[in-house]
């Protein structure tokens, strides 16, 4: 039950991610085709993309998870019998779970705070910061909820490598 | 100032204890942070700092060229645009000796001009080229040592996500190392091409008669087919796209990266509608899930070790660590040069067990300023820099592409190719040091650009 939701949360996120870049690459594009054609920048497309770029990321966050993107080493883990190495994964993960909780409380914090007093992004345009800010809250929680169900896998014996393919250099 | 040195010995356990517990690095670098900030500012101090710094750190116009990048080579990549290359390049070097590894190092460096990481490439790459050498006698695990030290050669060539996040992290002008790793990464290719020429004949390169593949050999046919024209000239656009834009000075990196990812989109999906099989719509759909996914899922990766690397960075600089690095290395009085050479040589070992990207977070900060101080141009630094990064990407035991190109086929032994890529890794050591040597060979582009 736990599983699916997570599952489905963790989608939607990516998927709003998704739509965050397609976003940016495009107002960028025609930012840059207006400046070269027209001979004027359209206001507020920095301001903007650096807002739409904080939603992207953070509601990726728990789908990468899911996909092992995060990197990790297993070198050392590796070195010892396999009970000690999932006591060591799973008091690691547990102690993740603790930051995460904590990132998710002050940053969920700082959003509200930012939507009570109508935070703006200054620039040419005014652009509110709460919606990127809750985003952050919101992903850290989905990264959370993805962070548990690591680890009732860890317990349970069953355990996910960091999937190289997606290394990013 | 003077460096807090307990509090900077325990955070530093703290990560290593995370890191052997299998912790990913981006969440184990935010928690030594985050407690090292603790002992320092106060459990509150701290937590205020883990409030504030991921929304300033993500919130940056300049970052959006890091999705941009990664998204123009997946494009690419999925849309099969590119499978040609290696046909096309083969044809080319068929008179070479070594003739298939030298194509393999040609096409990956052109892919390199597409897509902004060498992993990416390196798969890409390898997908088709493996295969082909096996097929004519090369010994399997020495075709994929070839393709994963070719694929490092895509960090030096712009588009590349490496040099965009050191500009980041050091403050050097990003448009200004892009330009500069052209020359660099072309002469990677070549030292590396000269190597295949010289060795691919060697008995050990060779696959023994049992294992040799039986199928039949597809002798390339003497034109070059449409899709392959489509590939090579798409190619090209988008490299100039880039490469043009920032060269020229009319857009800056970030924005050279959105026009050319929009670039991408648009040839990429041609492609798929003309060339594909499985169906115009159909495919079109796969290609944007596959390669907008897999970019979301890297770049919140990317920014996921920007937030931990940031909040463990502002704990660093609260220790006082950068500046007491910088005054001790002055203050030794050793000669300039050697100074370089001494954190070049740290960086080294460091790849082996750190992944480049974390390694570029945690080191670039700490080690540009010293170099500066020193009268050295920052982005020759960088691409020295990059230079060990590659390296780190091919030595046992973690070395990021053999893993990638070992885990594309399932006979192929991840043991058997580190224990082939020796030559390659003294190869990069020697190009290393004639960069070292001509720093011309980095400045000259963009000097030529203006772009600093």
């Amino acid at each position: 039950m736990l599983a699916a939701i997570t599952h489905r949360l963790s989608r939607l996120g990516a998927h709003v991610g998704t739509c965050a870049l397609f976003l940016i690459m495009s107002t960028a594009t025609l930012d840059v085709v207006s400046r070269n054609f027209f001979g004027k920048s359209i206001p507020g497309i920095l301001e903007s993309a650096e807002v739409i770029l904080v939603i992207g990321v953070f509601l990726g966050m728990a789908y990468a998870q899911r996909l092992k993107a995060h990197v990790s080493t297993s070198l050392i883990v590796e070195l010892f019998p396999e009970n000690f190495g999932r006591f060591m994964r799973a008091t690691g993960l547990l102690v993740v779970i603790i930051y995460v909780a904590l990132a998710t409380w002050k940053t969920g914090e700082r959003a509200w705070h930012s939507f009570l007093t109508g935070e703006m992004r200054f620039g040419l345009i005014e652009i509110p910061q709460w919606p990127a800010r809750a985003a952050i809250a919101i992903g850290f929680a989905l990264l959370l909820l993805e962070l548990i169900r690591d680890l009732r896998r860890i317990l349970r014996g069953k355990h996910d490598a960091t999937d190289a393919s997606l290394g990013a250099i | 100032m003077s460096v807090e040195l307990w509090p900077v010995l325990i955070s530093l356990a703290i990560l290593f204890l995370l890191f052997a517990a299998e912790v990913p690095v981006a969440f184990a670098l935010g928690i030594a942070g985050l407690v090292g900030m603790a002992q320092l500012n106060g459990v509150w101090g701290a937590l205020n700092s883990l409030s504030a710094i991921p929304y300033n750190t993500t919130a940056s116009y300049t970052l959006t060229v890091v999705p941009m990048f990664i998204l123009m080579g997946l494009l690419v990549s999925h849309s099969g645009m590119i499978d040609g290359i290696f046909n096309v390049a083969q044809r080319l070097t068929r008179r070479v000796p070594g003739g298939l590894g030298v194509a393999t190092v040609l096409a990956a460096t052109f892919f390199g001009g597409i897509s902004g990481s060498s992993v990416a490439d390196a798969a890409t790459i390898g997908r088709v080229s493996i295969g082909e050498m096996a097929k004519r006698g090369y010994d399997k695990a020495y075709a994929a040592a070839i393709v994963a030290a070719a694929g490092t050669v895509d960090i030096l060539i712009p588009p590349s996500v490496a040099l965009v996040m050191y500009g980041i992290v050091s403050g050097a002008s990003i448009g200004a190392l892009l330009l500069a790793g052209i020359l660099p990464g072309l002469l990677t290719a070549f030292i590396y091409a000269l190597l295949i020429i010289f060795t691919s004949n060697r008995p050990k390169n060779r696959a023994k008669p049992e294992q040799a593949v039986s199928e039949p050999i597809e002798v390339p046919s003497r034109g070059f087919s449409a899709r392959e024209v489509f590939g090579v000239l798409g190619g090209m656009v988008l490299f100039l796209v880039v490469i043009g834009g920032i060269y020229s000075g009319a857009v800056t990196a970030t924005e050279a990266g959105a026009l050319g990812t929009f670039a991408s989109l648009i040839l990429s999906i041609l492609f798929v509608m003309v060339w594909n099989k499985s169906g115009k719509w159909p495919a079109v759909r796969h290609l944007l899930v596959e390669a907008f996914g897999e970019t979301g899922a890297m770049t919140a990766m990317i920014f996921a070790l920007i937030v931990g690397a940031t909040i463990f960075s502002h704990f660093l600089v609260l220790s006082g660590v950068p500046d007491g690095l910088s005054d001790w290395v002055l203050s030794l009085g050793l000669p300039p040069s050697l100074v370089v050479v001494a954190l070049l040589l740290v960086l080294l070992p460091l790849g082996m067990f750190i992944d480049g990207l974390s390694m570029l977070l945690i080191m670039a900060p700490l080690f540009h300023p010293v170099v500066e101080a020193l009268g050295y141009d920052g982005i020759w630094f960088g691409i020295l820099f990059i230079k060990c990064i590659e390296i780190g990407l091919l030595t046992p035991p973690v070395g990021l592409n053999v893993f990638v190109v070992a885990g594309l086929f399932k006979d192929i032994r991840v043991e058997d190719v580190f224990r082939r890529i020796t030559p390659f890794i003294v190869a990069e050591l020697i190009v290393t040091v004639i960069l070292f040597s001509f720093p011309a060979i980095i400045t000259f582009l963009p000097e030529l650009a203006g772009v600093k």
